[in-house]
């Protein structure tokens, strides 16, 4: 939106006009956005089932998470390794897919479709398709181990392994970030390059110095935005561990290790009941994810923005 | 990835350089929403705000843009007159308003048309078996001209509940047992027991334990659709190879742990190749055991009992052999192994090819094996008692038939419900299903006595006529145990936490847990009696 002279003016015909053809998804976003966000705020510090009308605890949801509930906080460890852990490993595979499908070779756009292709697929069928080939007995990779002599692990039905094997899944998904990277990488000016060329500089020198600060800002995008998504992640761990039938019993398993925090906060709402607790653990979420992107956006001295 | 963040983001592929930076008023957040192009930049501005990103920002944005410091420069900048809503809000009021007349005036009274009652009924059985449910509904209707039954069929889960709490929920429904007491004390249905007290049921119209089933208060919340229960199935030619006689099962748990270790099968690897016995239902074996995990007279969990404990323990020992006495690799092996099983309902069940020897299944499993592997040689017998009882218990399980609240035809939809649950009819959709039925009139019926000649399924039957299958104990927390039963008691099948110690934890966590329920179900309770 472009910003209005100082001067407080009444607004004219044409804007009026403006905001009356806005006025459906004003409105959208008040009735369906705003207003259960704040229903929410409220729900979390109430008993709240959705059939009974709520009934208001204080902070007995919150005290009760904190200090009551050790799944609560498995749930909480379990999404921060993925995102710890798994985060910076989509980035690296996807920033070094990018730079792969950056060179100029035969059948570029071929090699990009291919590429971009599992990010095409609905999370359901990547879920279902990675549950047959992460089968301790006849999946895939535990036949390519064994073939060289390794005992492939139980994957999804060992606790142990349970969290590295979705972490794989994330990896296999990078699609979208890697074609923004590529994006970020087609921009980067050739001159830059040819200067560092004559300059002497080889080629970690040139990604070091060259690459890397020029798609910054791209790097800042992709890190934001899986933030985001890993704190979110749901779909595959929903669907690889429970089955779709199951309508989130049993999920989370083995012995509660991919029990990821929004999984949780499901599982409280639809299976136990308890609206005003998976509301308290929504809100508690938000915070998080405040949190750790404002930390994010306060040290992102580290992105370089080219002068306009 | 999730569905939100894959599928609908856009990337941008060319440079959108936007309009021109300001000198101040301009961060990471607009820059990088230049960079990476219109739709992203969308896609951005919606994922801050739902982040509430936004909210940290924009709230000085909005009046002190001009001359902030470079630590809170806002994103972008809004300078709109309130007055200016006023209009837009007014027109969707406007609109919503015409359009939730228009909604009304339409859907009044569909459900009752020329004196008759549409009655909407969601059920749970697809194939064959929805077929014969529907063939019951069709007949229903024609001999109950004033009521039409709608069937739909659903999966039970949520969207029952959503339906209840946006009070437009079916007339009768069908939920899990497991499911009943947790909903039905949460308010979603009509308690029953007054109307089945005027249809002059008493719990001697049931089935021995069926009474008690699925209540946990003073309210009954449904009526038990179709039960099934579990015993032991053997295949005999594993037994006959392992040299053991069919025609003396065991007689105690300790045998059956005997057995187990002479039938598992390992190949050069270590690799489990055919399984003993491994048991899946922990309260089945608690009550073999002598123990039991509800005190339904103080209202409070027991799992910490001695017997219980001692059921635990058994328990881990049958994993135990999986792995040639070692706890970690017994779990390892048996999950490693079970992770290759085929489809309970196919001719790759794990028992139809010889993958286990011995299973905990349902009365159901005999028609899946004269489906798909009618060649199969097997015998079914009771489960073995710890102190030497041939026939031990053995649990319930089914679905309920419920009327939610909300239904604007409870009247009819008890009518339903009651011709439904009669022998006539229950006898015919038992016989379908192969299930038991839950009234005792039901079993000498016509249509149903003829499968009593099959000593197979006469077995079940007579578990339940001597009082042995029981429902485990309902609670408004039953799917949270169920939850921690489930996961958190394969680390006692894997050795790292004493089943001692767990069952202590669980039950001090559980009995929480239910008293925080019972503390909000007392005061709010506005059901009303059974009528």
């Amino acid at each position: 939106m472009t910003r209005t002279p100082k001067k407080k003016k009444r607004i004219g015909h044409a804007e009026a006009v403006g905001l009356a053809f806005a006025s459906p998804w004003i409105l959208g976003l008040l009735v369906l956005g705003l207003y259960p966000i704040l229903a929410s705020l409220y729900f979390s510090v109430c008993r709240y089932n959705i059939v009974r009308p709520p009934h208001f605890i204080g902070l007995e949801n919150y005290k009760m998470l904190f200090l009551d509930d050790p799944l609560f906080w498995k749930s909480l460890w379990n999404t921060l390794y993925l995102t710890a852990i798994g985060l910076p490993l989509q980035l690296l595979f996807a920033l070094f897919a990018a730079m792969l499908l950056n060179a100029e070779v035969k059948g570029q756009s071929f090699f990009r479709t291919f590429m971009y292709l599992p990010a095409v697929v609905p999370a359901v069928a990547t879920a279902i398709l990675w549950i047959w080939i992460l089968n301790p007995e006849y999946g895939l990779i535990n036949a390519a181990l064994g073939m060289i002599g390794v005992r492939g692990p139980g994957w999804l039905t060992d606790p142990a392994w349970s969290k590295p094997a979705l972490i794989l899944v994330m990896i296999w998904g990078i699609g979208n970030t890697m074609v923004i990277f590529l994006a970020g990488l087609k921009q980067v000016p050739k001159a830059l390059y040819e200067a560092a060329l004559i300059d002497g500089a080889n080629g970690l020198q040139r990604f070091w110095n060259v690459t890397v600060p020029m798609i910054s800002p791209v790097m800042f995008f992709n890190l934001v935005m899986g933030i985001i998504g890993s704190f979110q992640y749901f779909t595959h761990v929903y669907v690889m561990t429970a089955g779709l039938m199951s309508g989130g019993r049993g999920a989370g398993g083995p012995e509660f290790s991919t029990l990821v925090y929004p999984l949780y906060l499901y599982q409280n709402a639809f299976l136990f009941f308890r609206m005003g607790y998976a509301s308290a653990m929504a809100w508690i979420l938000f915070a998080i994810v405040a949190v750790i992107l404002a930390f994010v956006f306060r040290t992102s001295k580290w992105v370089y923005y080219e002068k306009a | 990835m999730n569905p939100l963040h894959s599928s609908h983001r856009r990337f941008p592929l060319a440079g959108d350089p936007g309009s021109p930076a300001r000198a101040n008023g301009v961060t990471t957040v607009t820059r990088l929403m230049r960079l990476t192009g219109s739709a992203a930049r969308t896609r951005l501005t919606q994922l801050m705000r739902l982040t509430g990103l936004t909210g940290l920002t924009a709230r000085t944005g909005l009046t002190r843009s001009t001359r902030l410091s470079p630590a809170s420069r806002a994103p972008f900048s809004i300078r709109v007159h309130w007055r200016s809503f006023v209009v837009p809000l007014l027109c969707a009021a406007a609109l919503a308003i015409a359009i939730a007349i228009a909604g009304v005036g339409c859907s009044s009274r569909a459900d009752e048309k020329d004196g008759v009652v549409e009655l909407r009924f969601w059920h749970a059985w697809g194939g064959n078996e929805g077929k014969s449910l529907e063939a019951l509904i069709a007949e229903f209707n024609r001999t109950h001209p004033h009521i039409r039954v709608e069937p739909t069929f659903y999966s039970i889960g949520d969207k029952l509940l959503a339906a209840i709490a946006g009070g437009k929920p079916p007339d009768v429904a069908t939920v899990w047992d497991f499911m009943l007491v947790t909903m039905g004390e949460s308010g979603c249905f009509l308690p029953l027991e007054g109307r089945l007290a005027d249809a002059g049921f008493t719990p001697d119209s049931f089935l021995p334990n069926i009474w008690e089933y699925g209540q946990f208060g003073e309210h009954k919340w449904g009526m038990p659709t179709t039960l099934n229960c579990l015993a032991l199935y053997m295949n005999t030619a594993a037994l006959k190879e392992a040299g053991l006689d069919p025609a003396h099962p065991p007689r105690s748990t300790g045998e059956l742990t005997e057995w187990g270790r002479k039938l598992v099968k390992f190949d050069d690897r270590g690799n489990l190749r055919r399984n003993g016995f491994v048991p899946a239902e922990p309260v089945v074996w608690m009550w073999n055991f002598g123990g039991d995990i509800f005190d339904a007279k103080t209202k409070r969990f027991t799992l910490d009992r001695e017997e219980n404990i001692k059921a635990l323990e058994w328990m881990a020992e049958q994993y135990n052999i999986c792995g040639g006495g070692d706890p970690k690799a017994g779990l390892d092996n048996w999950r490693r192994f079970s992770a290759g099983f085929g489809q309970l309902d196919s001719p790759q069940n794990p028992f139809f090819v010889g993958k286990i020897a011995m299973k905990e299944d349902g009365q159901w499993a005999i028609q899946f094996i004269g489906d798909y592997s009618p060649d199969l040689d097997y015998e079914i017998v009771p489960f073995p008692a710890e102190a030497g009882d041939t026939m031990g218990f053995t649990r319930i399980s089914g679905s309920f038939w419920v009327i939610p609240v909300g239904s604007k035809h409870p009247e009819e939809a008890w009518e339903f419900l009651r011709w439904l649950i009669a022998p006539a009819q229950s006898a015919r959709f038992c016989a379908r299903l192969r299930n038991i039925p839950p009234l005792q009139a039901t079993l000498s019926h016509p249509e149903f006595a003829p499968l009593l000649s099959d000593p197979k399924f006469k077995l079940f039957i007579d578990m339940v006529l001597q009082g042995k299958a029981k429902a485990p104990p309902a609670s408004p927390v039953q799917q949270q145990l169920t939850e921690a039963l489930t996961q958190s008691i394969e680390s006692v099948f894997g050795g790292k936490v004493p089943a001692r110690e767990f069952l202590t934890r669980l039950n001090v966590e559980m009995n929480k847990s239910l008293q925080r329920e019972l503390e909000f179900i007392g005061p709010d309770d506005e059901t009303g009696g059974g009528k």
